[in-house]
């Protein structure tokens, strides 16, 4: 009887050291991305590229490598951490391409496509299916509905002074930078409500939207803005349930463009 | 003066301190080669293909060799012109 009850105990013990060791392995890599945010929020762009760019290898190698062990293909920390990578890479090209080097518009449409690159790699790797990644239409209503979440979310930033971290946009064509701030809303969906949410959403079932959401916000300490990147974790929350429950990003993809266009280019030319 | 954070954090860090892009496109290079280098030793000790691993670090090359490239021309540009 004795053994019998300690047979049963062991699987679940051994469940429960997995997922210490996944959480404590994924907290220490969101902590060091939000300190290399940090020191490019500091002003030392060579010194946060050096932390994205050591991040990046450290994350891709150790995915590598338990990949490796498993050689299915099937390891789930494994596939997270293949998304995962996805934050300091766009971070580390954001960074390569954030001097004023190009106009703005070009700059993030640059960023963007590399980034795009960067997630259609991963969802080759993982073999993510397109429904995986959110790209199915779902119910326009429900849509419709999600999008204009992206009005309040927008209006909230506004109010923790978000439009801040915009300001050296001003002066940019309107037109050329509306179109970049598509194709970044909806490259940046793709990565965070697509890629990351399906990683995550297999590691840690509907806590995968927490881990999502706290890593949309952590990509945006190099801004500053303490406000921009506390209304970010709200909009993953919000936008990362939205997701889950409509299949679909196009939606969160739209709510994105509100706040993103809101605090780049209504917000200057209205608010002055 | 550059963009911070541009679009939600898409474009990343800023040099706000006006710092040359130099030292950001070294690392850059170092990043790639420490990739392309340890790809290169997966396939030598796992065959061509190399398995699981080097699809992996793959992800990165793309991007970084985009960025790289801009980098390089747009510096070019700027020199000679």
């Amino acid at each position: 009887m004795e053994t019998a009850t300690i047979g049963r105990r062991a699987p679940s013990l051994r469940a429960g050291e997995i997922w210490a060791s996944r959480v404590l392995t994924l907290l220490g890599y969101l902590v060091a991305i939000v300190a290399v945010g940090a020191v490019a929020a500091a002003g030392a762009p060579t010194a946060a590229a050096l932390g994205h760019g050591i991040l990046l290898v450290a994350i891709l190698t150790h995915a590598g490598a338990r990949l490796e062990r498993a050689r299915q293909g099937s390891d789930a920390l494994a596939r997270g951490l293949c998304g995962l990578a996805l934050v300091p890479l766009l971070a580390l090209v954001g960074t390569a391409l954030s001097a004023d080097l190009l106009p703005a518009a070009v700059r993030i449409t640059l960023v963007a496509l590399s980034a795009l690159a960067g997630a259609l790699l991963v969802a080759r790797v993982l073999d993510l299916t397109r429904a995986e990644l959110g790209l199915r239409g779902g119910s326009a209503a429900a849509q419709l509905a999600v999008a204009l979440t992206g009005i309040p979310l927008g209006l909230l930033a506004l109010a923790l002074g978000g439009a801040r971290a915009f300001e050296p946009l001003a002066g940019a064509s309107p037109v050329p930078l509306a179109v970049a701030i598509v194709l970044a809303a909806a490259v940046q969906e793709l990565i965070f409500r697509g890629v990351l949410a399906a990683a995550f959403g297999q590691l840690f079932g509907r806590a995968g939207i927490a881990w999502t959401s706290a890593l949309f916000a952590a990509a945006a300490v190099a801004t500053g803005s303490v406000g921009l990147v506390a209304v970010l974790a709200l909009c993953g929350l919000v936008w990362g349930w939205a997701r889950e429950r409509t299949g679909s990003i196009a939606g969160t993809t739209a709510a994105h463009v509100l706040v993103a266009s809101g605090l780049a280019l209504v917000a200057p030319n209205v608010l002055g | 003066m550059s963009a911070p954070g541009t679009l939600i954090a898409l474009a990343g860090s800023p040099p706000a301190t006006g710092e040359a892009p130099t030292g950001v496109a070294v690392v850059l290079i170092g990043v790639l080669v420490v990739l392309l280098i340890e790809q290169d030793v997966l396939r030598a000790a796992r065959g061509a293909r190399g398995g699981p691993a080097v699809r992996v670090l793959s992800i990165a090359v793309v991007p970084l060799l985009v960025a790289f490239a801009v980098v390089v021309v747009v510096q070019l540009a700027t020199i000679l012109g």
